[in-house]
């Protein structure tokens, strides 16, 4: 029985995961594709000709979520590594709060933060710019950075510090030749977590960026409201492609073989 | 001979807990000095105010006159070795060692002939590629040593560097680090709670018990004279009879003994267990004691006796080793016998 019932899940598992992304896969080179027909009658690469467009919405949607979304990672890693080592290698006063105000932005709906956050923003210029939606992805970010560094932060021997400091090596040495080699495998994580994050954001970059931000997501959205398929299917792989390409770089810190990431610990 | 390192009057709380109570040390540029102790009497603390790693709540550090206080960690002359060798992870050997001359402002050009010369030193030659994991716990401590002396410290910091091996490997590894010692231009602190380890290799012995520098000397006055009731209890004197001084003599509750020497002060006597001997009669300095029970130390048989008291109704132990293996029984009556000079008197009672 056990020697049925394992592939039979695992098909029935596989075939959920990739269903759905093989009729994305059908309909991005479909010419038409109507409702008894089991595959397309004709094929073509329209949808990936507009897609790859270089004056196309699709293409600046990719440039432009690209940029927006490395940045966020940069700097979300950058300030939530801070803050989870703090969390988990320090004590300070107001310790409870700052965790609680840290993590608040997983718990509170983005959206009702956002539609104050807005007017704060358009007093200071930053709405409907391409800084005030990088501002804005920050918000559902650092919380998942904090997360996985104070993890990795509690795995992480204070000792080796020490130890560089007594041989002689500056502050700013230790931390490049000593600390983050130890913390990569959970940098690369929150890394990859931000970017996918900030990536399909749609309501906050809408709300912050109006029109004038069209990052792929929204791009994606208007095709929707078009019900042009085709080219939906093709936006959608392409869509797919960059956190894809990250987490083929990411993914060996991600299953467990790290020691230094150890679940979405200590918080 | 000049000061190599001098604490002077080093204070330290945590919060409001003090760990260290005025710490007074003067260390000889060269020697190695062992800081012994018990777990939490401060000796680790010490260690990390010498090396910067901690601030003293008062006091100050000097190595050769130069006051150290406000220079931080790195821009201090030591290198420190931890009871974990701390390799980093992320680095070969080679590269571990040679840490320090790649972390200088300057780096040398022939850093890759250095290591090797330093690995061949602590007896890993060829080493250098291989990778942390790879090394058994004797050889990575020997690494982390490797790597501290590549800096050419002034002074060696030794925080239990050997507590984490087991016990053939230490004996082992002590006399490798008095060996290293000797090799280099140093002074090296060598913190350990290993009485034995400390009196193999060090050339004194600073001893501390909660927070306080109970006694600082020669490993052999540790055993012969003794400032302390703790530090006689440590060092293994199962005999302290508290006392008075009468001339050259100490009365003790069950009678008097006569002394080697001329004290003027103290209430306390020390009398180590095999510096008594047993004896089938009365001689001119023994007293009469009752065989309770015996034990074999080793290859030793330690006597548990009773002395009735003179002076009271109760009745005092005393603790006497011998090598004589005799057939002894309870309640069997025995002389123990002294020699005068090996008896000490304490001056501080605590």
């Amino acid at each position: 029985m056990k020697l049925i019932f394992r592939p039979l899940f695992l098909g029935i598992f596989i075939f959920w995961i990739f269903f759905p992304f093989l009729s994305i896969i059908i309909w991005s080179v479909a010419a038409g594709w109507r409702f008894p027909d089991l595959l397309p009658e004709r094929y073509s690469m329209r949808g990936y000709a507009v897609s790859f467009d270089p004056n196309g919405d699709i293409l600046r949607g990719v440039i432009t979520s690209t940029g927006i979304a490395l940045t966020v990672g940069v700097i979300a890693t950058a300030i939530g590594s801070a803050a989870g080592r703090a969390i988990a290698m320090y004590n300070f006063k107001m310790k409870k709060a700052f965790q609680f105000l840290v993590l608040a932005p997983l718990i509170v709906p983005g959206l009702a933060v956002t539609m104050g956050i807005q007017i704060l923003f358009i007093k200071y210029g930053l709405s409907d710019t391409v800084r005030g939606v990088i501002l804005a992805h920050l918000i559902p970010t650092i919380p998942y950075v904090v997360m996985i560094m104070s993890g990795t932060f509690a795995n992480f021997d204070r000792a080796y510090e020490e130890q560089g400091q007594v041989l002689g090596a500056s502050r700013a040495t230790v931390l490049r030749k000593i600390t983050l080699p130890i913390v990569l495998p959970g940098l690369a994580v929150s890394f990859l977590f931000a970017f996918v994050i900030s990536w399909s954001e749609y309501i906050l970059t809408l709300l912050v960026g109006g029109a004038a931000v069209k990052t792929l997501p929204m791009v994606l959205f208007a095709f929707l409201r078009g019900s042009d398929l085709t080219l939906v299917g093709a936006a959608s792989i392409v869509f797919l492609i960059p956190p894809l390409i990250l987490l083929r770089f990411t993914s060996k810190h991600l299953v467990g073989r790290s020691s230094s990431v150890t679940g979405l610990g200590s918080v | 001979m000049n000061t190599g390192i001098k604490i002077d009057n080093i204070e330290k709380s945590f919060g409001t807990n003090p760990v260290l109570k005025g710490i007074n040390l003067e260390v000889t540029s060269g020697q190695l000095v062992s800081i012994l102790g018990s777990s939490g009497c401060g000796k680790t603390t010490l260690l990390r105010i010498v090396a910067g790693l901690e601030r003293a709540t008062s006091g100050h550090v000097y190595f050769d006159e130069e006051l150290q206080d406000l220079i931080t960690v790195e821009k201090r002359a030591i290198a420190m070795v931890f009871q974990k060798a701390l390799l980093f992870p992320s680095m070969t050997i080679g590269e571990n060692v040679a840490f320090s001359l790649r972390a200088s402002k300057n780096p040398p050009k022939d850093i890759d002939k250095r290591v090797e010369e330093m690995l061949e030193l602590v007896k890993l030659p060829g080493f250098a590629s291989r990778r942390p994991g790879e090394l058994s716990g004797g050889q990575e401590q020997r690494v982390s040593l490797a790597r501290a002396l590549m800096r050419n410290p002034k002074v060696l910091l030794l925080d239990e560097p050997l507590s984490a091996l087991d016990a053939n490997l230490r004996v082992e590894m002590r006399n490798f680090i008095r060996e290293i010692h000797d090799s280099f231009e140093m002074t090296t602190l060598f913190v350990t709670h290993d009485q034995e380890e400390a009196m193999t290799i060090s050339d004194k012995i600073a001893f501390m018990e909660s927070g306080v520098l109970e006694q600082y000397d020669v490993p052999e006055s540790f055993v012969s004279t003794p400032e302390s009731r703790k530090v006689a209890k440590f060092f293994g004197c199962r005999n302290v009879f508290s006392g008075t001084i009468v001339g050259d003599t100490f009365e003790t509750a069950f009678g008097s003994l006569a002394l080697g020497k001329n004290y003027s002060r103290g209430s306390l006597l020390a009398a180590r267990q095999e510096d008594l001997q047993v004896t089938l009669g009365k001689s001119k300095y023994s007293f009469e004691a009752t065989v309770v029970s015996w034990q074999f130390v080793g290859s030793r048989i330690s006597i548990q006796c009773e002395i009735a008291n003179s002076s009271n109704r109760e009745k005092t132990e005393v603790i006497v080793e011998s090598d004589r293996f005799a057939d002894f029984k309870v309640n069997e009556k025995i002389f123990i016998s002294y020699s005068p000079d090996r008896l000490h008197v304490i001056n501080r009672d605590n």
